[in-house]
């Protein structure tokens, strides 16, 4: 299916009208060169890749620097887009990258703001959100990285391998030192869910 | 595990990615199972965070500075730091190709008598100290003064 200019502008009328369309069928109007479809992939993946890479740099500001530049990158990146794939794992790689580049340009590792976020999460994941969020900065960041990525994105070892420019052993042996961490700190820090 | 459906939560590294999906779904409505999870091995719910809607507040302007870049196609990413020392490597590398073959000589000693205009070098009473001078055409000069004893 094609959608010259004029269709756009009928298409994205209204926020349901765009919201009925697949990302592929965005993706295919964004690459006429409409940056005002691009808005509509913005808004349906903004939360995702804003945690994603929050999740790895541990920093609100720096985390929305990070989201608009996977953003700028998946603009440029379009066309390389395999339909084939999940859009939302594509993008999701594409943020822990921007996340990963993010972390090596900065030179010290900075604190985790004590502002909560204003997000209202549900009961049951209450607990392991605030027990991320006291134990992630205390872990080495590669193993923080590791973790986030494997655990929590769910990503293969060897695309993190890749992303980290590291062998596969080295990602399992990051993750495994991280899962040892998370146990004892979580254990010391919060003696409530002890045995 | 008081309702023995699921192993251990340690030792779920070792399940396929099916059998993980299995005791992860149990977990999604056995409290027990996932109290013990928590207990146990706290990183196996980490999979169960959510990303959460961030409120609208939060992304008001995000939208208009990602299409002002996408347009002037600024990537607002910092520069990599290899990318960073190789430029300046070389952007060093012609400075030198262009200004430095148009100096005449390398630096050279000379005496404070040499520029009676400089005041502040007659001034100067140190023994220790040296004056260089940088001259690349008639008109300009650059004087270089070292002095130990300088207090700064």
């Amino acid at each position: 299916m094609k959608y010259g200019p004029r269709q756009n502008l009928f298409i994205f009328r209204n926020k349901s009208e765009a919201d009925s369309l697949d990302d592929r069928e965005i993706i295919r109007i964004c690459l006429t060169e409409d940056s005002q479809a691009f808005e509509w992939l913005v808004a349906r993946y903004r939360d995702s890749v804003f945690w994603t890479a929050y999740r790895l740099v541990l920093d609100y500001e720096d985390a929305r620097d990070v989201a608009q530049q996977c953003f700028l990158k998946v603009w440029k990146s379009l066309k390389e887009y395999d339909e084939k794939r999940s859009f939302g794992g594509w993008i999701t790689k594409i943020a822990a990258n921007c996340a990963i580049d993010f972390l090596r340009s900065r030179k010290e590792s900075q604190p985790l703001s004590e502002t909560p976020l204003p997000v209202e999460s549900a009961d049951r994941n209450r607990d392991i959100r605030k027990i991320f969020l006291r134990i992630a900065p205390l872990l080495a960041e590669r193993q923080r990285v590791v973790l986030v990525l494997r655990e929590i994105e769910e990503m293969e070892i060897p695309d993190i391998a890749k992303m980290l420019n590291c062998t596969e052993s080295t990602v399992r042996n990051l993750l495994s030192q991280a899962k040892e961490s998370f146990r004892k700190k979580v254990k010391e820090l919060f003696p409530e869910y002890g045995m | 595990m008081e309702c023995n459906l699921i192993p251990a939560p340690v030792q779920w590294d070792d399940a396929t990615p099916e059998m993980l999906q299995k005791y992860r779904l149990h977990i999604g409505f056995c409290r027990s199972c996932r109290e013990l999870v928590l207990r146990e091995a706290p990183d196996q719910l980490l999979f169960s965070l959510d990303d959460d809607a961030l409120p609208d507040d939060f992304w008001i302007g995000f939208w208009d500075s990602t299409r002002k870049k996408m347009v002037t196609g600024a990537t607002g990413a910092p520069l990599p730091f290899q990318v960073a020392r190789w430029t300046a490597a070389i952007a060093l590398a012609v400075l030198i190709t262009f200004f430095g073959s148009n100096i005449s000589d390398a630096p050279f000693p000379v005496k404070i008598q040499d520029f009676p205009q400089y005041p502040v070098i007659e001034d100067l009473q140190s023994p220790e100290a040296r004056y260089y001078i940088l001259q690349s055409d008639q008109k300009e000069k650059i004087v270089m003064l070292f002095d130990p004893g300088m207090d700064l």
